[in-house]
């Protein structure tokens, strides 16, 4: 009955009615203002979704191969957490001379091929482009040096390679790439490390579906830090997509872990007393130890030379402790001070290297990596210093 | 209401009787009606080929194809099945426990009521839908539930290392391996066995 | 004289002047337009005064016009207000509309295909402009749709205006709600998100089982396209949805309101006696005219209506869109459409060929023929007391059969199942696990224990460091890690070791166990903590000597992974509850040394910074 009281006249229903209306648009251009922000947010809240249910399926099937933080396994796959993988050059002033270079050279040459360039000239230019050339080479011996580590494990700072997509020459987006890999998988080839990658599209025979590689590219890609990437970025990856020019080591390293039943030896870590624990059950080799630490030897897990006497000289040298009388100095000083109670030689030793920060001899500045125990040393391979270690008792 | 009476004295009309024609039909009349019949037929006809080209068809080997496991594959005995998500199936290895048959069997890993998926459920030690509830042992066996039959499984040859082999029987029991040593299990997913019940 | 050859316009002009030709050519266009109406009628109409020509032109294009043909000229006066029809057969046909033009415009944007359903799902929510709101309206229209249709019919019922003559619309009107339910329930598939996906894959399995089996196979195949619902089921789903069924709709909405019209509409039972023509005879002083009366009140209840639909879905309905669909995973909990739920609580009861096909085919086998068989002449409720208990009846059962077939009822898993899915559970019907709204920042890394927040709070540390070192202690009982129960683990020897073992085999990167206390800046994680707590405590029968952990580990830079663990020592079960003994106290299965076996339980999930689950 309170509709008649309400709209039982006409001119109140013509009312409501115009009112209702009013109220629509009203209402419409109220949402119309704030659809563009609702769009945004809605596509930030989906690519996030996205990146979620990529993280689910890569910790679920990638993992395994690329490692848990995506910097790759070695001997597995290249890290996906990875500079090279996002274009990501860290010497672009030298790229820029290059360029500067190969371009006059070019110019150069050009002029000298040209008709009437005098004898004299072409001289000059045949000088200036043996200077360039000795420059760029200079340059590039330069960026390889100082990315060694990385270089070690693949990585190839010149010219185009430090990005994957200029390497291979991909000329479509980043998207596409790692989903085309994603669907495709990739074979090897000589200049690849071993393992392929199977495909993981459904329409290749794989388990996925297409909305699933997205969200796994979406994922990937997500491990883009932009221009904050740092080279300790580049040394955390465990592998790059190609082999090393060097690859000797690696290649060795690869076929043993094959050998022993493809499981890839682990490194010690840091907890010293079960380190203690674990190399007391070995023998350790002195004279393999020496190698070790001279750099004649690579370590067994990285096929890299170890870095002990860029600052453990035999004799004294300011910048660490002098590598004669080692472990004489550690049992008549070190062990006598009151934080090292309890400590066993080769605990200290072992405590020093692989957590080189948790103490710094007096007189000495601590430049020491903290990697040796995470990613370098096996069991072995510390053994066989601290055996080495124990003959430096004069 | 002055309309009341009005309907009283319609609902008090007397009811009209017809008296219905029962004479043979004409020779027209009798043409309409063939007439008539040949339209059905034509409908008929019509709708059976709708549905000849509306069904859809598979070409050979497009659903179904043979899956092989090797023995490392083989779920432990009484052990939590191994769930192949491509085929929709399960790999399990039922114990005679009283409840169960014992033996290696490939189960349709599809509930039998209305198609969704159920999973197992390790700490109760059954299938369970998170559909309708319908509850299945580890060898496939109706427990509870709305579930009209127990799993279909899949029809699979065992080869075992002596270079003996063994098939799935006709209604579909676990194969007894009888201590033997599996080299691997060929699941043809083209041959599904439907049990007849709750059996 | 006509400078044409025959009279024109321009005759006209030089004849009477140029306005007034203009004029009347104007004035004969709108009466053309409008089927009878000239400017004065429309005039007079819009100033609620009598017509002023003779024969009425108000009548006319009901006669002549094709819009107005259907509409009768007047109505009775009885039936005009909201009562005694609350307007349900309108808003019916309003929908019907409403639903195709939202429909129409969403047809813009959608392709029915598996490979990019779902990603023009997320185009319509997120790039185009109000896209979200037209879904939003389409799926709200759609769902009230179902629910007036069936109102309508219940007030049809009740009123006893299925009576003769009014039996045959009665049974159009039945149809008429039987489409809308299928084609509410074919429009669910094609978002292909999870919820669509296995809703229907239960809808259509109900049509395999009818008999014979050979005749519910191959109408399960013709629905589907294929054995599963694939790019053949969606589109097959997508052509009845635009095509077959909106055109059964449109028919037999035809039917249906001739015969409302020819019959007349029912009035409230004390005014109308059966038999009694409504629609010829309603007298003079009950006359409600369509124009102008009737016609303004409908063009307010289209702006009202309209306008509740607009303010419902800018600020209160957001149509569900869940997971893409995945034919390999069936979500827990899922659950018909709601307007089927009564099917899918009596397919709980048994046997699928009677309660899915047989048993609605009886119910609306008997709604059809009821208006044949109940022949008492009165409508009154005093006088149908029989018919109103039996639809009152019939409405209870179909409440409880509802009830039954929401997913708590009957489909319960095991406890640390049910205690993972609820706290981490992906947005589903509109819900989400509880852990995923917590503040990405209150998510800070670290190992937490539900014990934390049993006792006092003051206490939380010293129980935390407890605990640590209780996990640490060496245990000899069996420990159900991964690596052990795949027999490649060597000895663990405490239960930390066993969960640490857990935490690898989920590829976490964790190398030692040591839970330390929630922070006092994260008030919505403890708040989850306690939940977890308090889900493990209320089946203490189940996981005996329980408890949970989270673990919240930085994934990348804006990616933070959450783990939850459930520990408990096993306990024997049977048929899914725990065994009790003669005191009521579980039995714990033992290990054949006698000691308690620690079993674990473990998901995870990944949650993003932007990721803004539900309000944060």
């Amino acid at each position: 009955m309170f509709e008649r009281m309400l709209v039982g006249k006409i001119e109140n229903r013509i009312t409501v009615g115009l009112i209702s209306l009013v109220l629509i648009m009203v209402f419409l251009g109220w949402a119309a203002i704030n659809e563009g922000g609702r769009m945004q947010a809605f596509q930030q809240m989906e690519s996030a979704r996205s990146i979620e249910q990529g993280a689910m399926l890569f910790a679920a099937n990638c993992t395994t191969c690329h490692g848990l933080d995506g910097r790759g396994l070695a001997g597995k796959a290249p890290g996906l957490n990875n500079p090279m993988l996002f274009g990501h050059d860290f010497y672009p002033d030298v790229t820029k001379q290059i360029s500067n270079l190969t371009g006059e050279k070019k110019t150069l040459t050009d002029e000298k091929n040209a008709a009437g360039t005098t004898d004299a000239r072409k001289t000059e230019i045949d000088a200036r482009v043996t200077e360039i050339d000795t420059t760029i080479t200079g340059l590039d011996a330069k960026r390889t040096a100082d990315t060694k580590l990385a270089v070690d494990k693949g990585y190839n700072p010149t010219d185009v390679s430090y990005s994957r997509l200029l390497e291979v020459g991909w000329s479509g987006t980043l998207d596409s790439f790692i989903l085309t890999t994603l669907i495709h998988g990739r074979p090897v080839s000589s200049n690849y490390w071993p393992q392929a990658m199977p495909a993981w599209s459904q329409t290749a025979g794989g388990p996925l579906r297409q909305d699933q590689l997205e969200n796994i590219v979406a994922y990937i890609k997500n491990w883009d830090k932009g221009d904050n990437w740092t080279l300790d970025d580049l040394y955390a990856v465990n592998q790059f997509p190609i082999l090393p020019e060097d690859a000797g080591p690696i290649r060795e390293q690869l076929r043993q872990a094959i050998a022993n039943g493809g499981t890839v030896p682990q490194p010690v870590g840091t907890d010293v007393k079960a380190i203690a624990a674990e190399v007391a059950k070995l023998t350790g080799d002195p004279a393999k130890g020496e190698q070790l630490y001279h750099a004649a030897a690579p370590a067994t897990l990285t096929g890299q030379n170890l870095p002990c006497t860029g600052c453990h000289q035999q004799a004294a040298n300011g910048v660490g402790p002098m590598t004669n009388g080692t472990y004489t100095r550690v049992v008549n000083e070190r062990l006598k001070e009151p934080q090292f109670a309890g400590y066993t030689p080769e605990e200290y030793l072992i405590d020093s290297i692989v957590n080189p920060a948790d103490y710094i001899v007096p007189g000495f500045q601590n430049v020491m990596v903290p990697n040796l125990g995470t990613e370098v040393l096996n069991a072995q391979d510390l053994a066989d210093i601290l055996a080495y270690l124990k003959t430096e008792n004069q | 209401m002055a309309t009341a009476s009005v309907t009283k004295a319609q609902a008090d009309k007397p009811i009209q009787t017809q008296v219905i024609d029962i004479s043979a039909p004409t020779r027209r009349e009798f043409l309409y009606y063939i007439w008539g019949a040949s339209i059905a037929l034509v409908l008929g006809e019509a709708t059976a080929g709708l549905i000849w080209f509306a069904l859809p068809r598979f070409k050979a080997g497009q659903f179904g194809g043979v899956f092989t496991y090797l023995a490392k594959d083989i779920p432990e005995p009484n052990a939590a099945p191994l769930n192949i998500p491509s085929g929709r199936f399960w790999l399990a290895n039922p114990i005679n426990d009283g409840v169960d048959q014992e033996g290696f069997i490939a189960l349709y890993g599809v509930c039998t009521h209305l198609g969704c998926l159920p999973k197992w459920v390790d700490t109760n030690h059954r299938f369970e839908c998170p559909c309708h509830g319908s509850k299945y042992q580890l060898d496939g066996h109706w427990i509870e539930g709305p579930a009209p039959r127990s799993f279909d499984r899949f029809k699979s040859t065992i080869t075992f290392e002596d270079g003996t082999t063994a098939t799935t029987n006709d209604v579909g029991d676990p194969i007894p391996l009888n201590g033997r040593k599996i080299l691997k299990v060929d699941i043809n997913t083209g041959a599904r066995i439907r049990r007849s019940g709750h059996v | 004289m006509s400078v044409l050859p025959f009279p024109s316009f321009l005759d006209d002009v030089k004849e009477k002047g140029l306005k007034k030709a203009v004029f009347e050519l104007v004035d004969e266009s709108v009466e053309r337009l409008t089927a009878g109406l000239n400017i004065q009628d429309i005039r007079e109409a819009m100033r609620g005064e009598p017509a002023s020509r003779k024969p009425n032109p108000r009548l006319q294009p009901h006669a002549d016009g094709f819009w107005l043909h259907m509409r009768p000229s007047y109505f009775h006066a009885d039936m005009t207000g909201l009562y005694p029809e609350f307007r349900l057969g309108w808003l019916s046909t309003y929908l019907v509309f409403f639903e195709t033009i939202t429909g129409i415009l969403l047809m813009v944007w959608y392709t029915p295909s598996p490979e990019i359903a779902y990603s023009n799902m997320l185009a319509i929510q997120s790039t185009i402009p109000l896209g979200q709101l037209m879904r939003d309206l389409h799926r709200l229209g759609a769902e009230a749709m179902v629910l007036i249709v069936s109102l309508h019919m219940a007030r049809t019922f009740f009123t006893g205006s299925y009576k003769k003559p009014r039996q045959f619309t009665w049974f159009t009107g039945l149809l008429l709600l039987a489409i809308t339910g299928f084609l509410s329930f074919s429009g669910y598939l094609l978002p292909w998100d999870q919820l669509a996906l296995w809703a229907v894959t239960i809808g259509a399995s109900m049509i395999e089982a009818t008999p014979p089996q050979i005749v519910g196979d191959n109408l399960n195949l013709l629905l589907r396209g294929g054995p599963d619902i694939g790019a053949n089921g969606i589109l097959r789903f997508y052509l009845l949805h635009v095509l077959a069924l909106p055109a059964l709709l449109f028919v037999f909405t035809g039917v249906h309101y001739y015969k409302v019209i020819v019959h007349g509409h029912s009035l409230p039972p004390k005014k109308e006696n059966i038999g009694e023509d409504t629609a010829k005879r309603v007298p003079l002083d009950k006359r409600v005219y369509f124009t102008p009366d009737v016609l303004t009140s409908e063009l307010m209840w289209i702006g009202v209506t309209t306008l509740i639909f607009v303010v419902l879905c800018i600020w209160f309905y957001d149509a569900p869109l869940e997971l893409h669909a995945d034919p390999q995973v069936t979500p827990l909990g899922t659950t018909a459409p709601w307007y089927f739920l009564w099917i899918q609580g009596a397919l709980k009861l048994g046997d699928k060929v009677f309660f899915g096909i047989i048993f609605p085919t009886i119910i609306l086998g008997v709604l059809a023929v009821w208006p044949y068989l109940d022949v008492t002449p009165s409508r009154r409720f005093a006088d149908r007391r029989f018919a109103i208990t039996f639809f009152l009846a019939l409405i209870s059962f179909i409440t409880c059969l509802s009830y039954m077939g929401l997913a708590k009822f009957g489909v319960e898993t095991s406890p640390d199942t049910e205690i993972l899915h609820e706290l981490l559970y992906p947005p589903q019907h509109s819900h989400v696990g509880a852990l995923l709204p917590i503040p990405y920042e209150q998510l800070v890394p670290g190992m937490y224990i539900t014990r934390q927040v049993e006792g006092d709070p003051a206490d939380g540390a010293n129980i935390v460091a407890a605990f640590n070192q209780e996990i640490a202690q060496p245990y000899t009982g069996t420990i159900n890690s991964p690596a052990i129960v795949t027999g490649a683990a060597n000895a663990k020897t405490t239960v930390g070791d066993g969960l640490l073992d857990v935490v690898t085999d989920q590829k976490l990167a964790v190398s030692a166990v040591s839970f330390k206390e929630v922070p006092s800046d994260a008030p919505e994680l403890l708040h989850v903590l306690h939940l977890f707590d308090e889900d493990i405590e209320a089946n203490t029968n189940y996981l005996v000597n329980g408890w949970g952990a989270i673990i919240i580990t930085q994934n990348q830079n804006n990616l933070k992974r959450a783990d939850l663990v459930i520990s408990w020592n096993e306990v024997q079960v049977e048929g899914g509850k725990p065994k009790l003994d003669a005191s009521g106290k579980p039995i714990l299965a033992l290990d054949a040394n006698g000691n308690p076996i620690v079993r674990y339980k473990t998901d995870h999930v990944f949650i993003h910074k932007d990721a803004l689950y539900f309000g944060h």
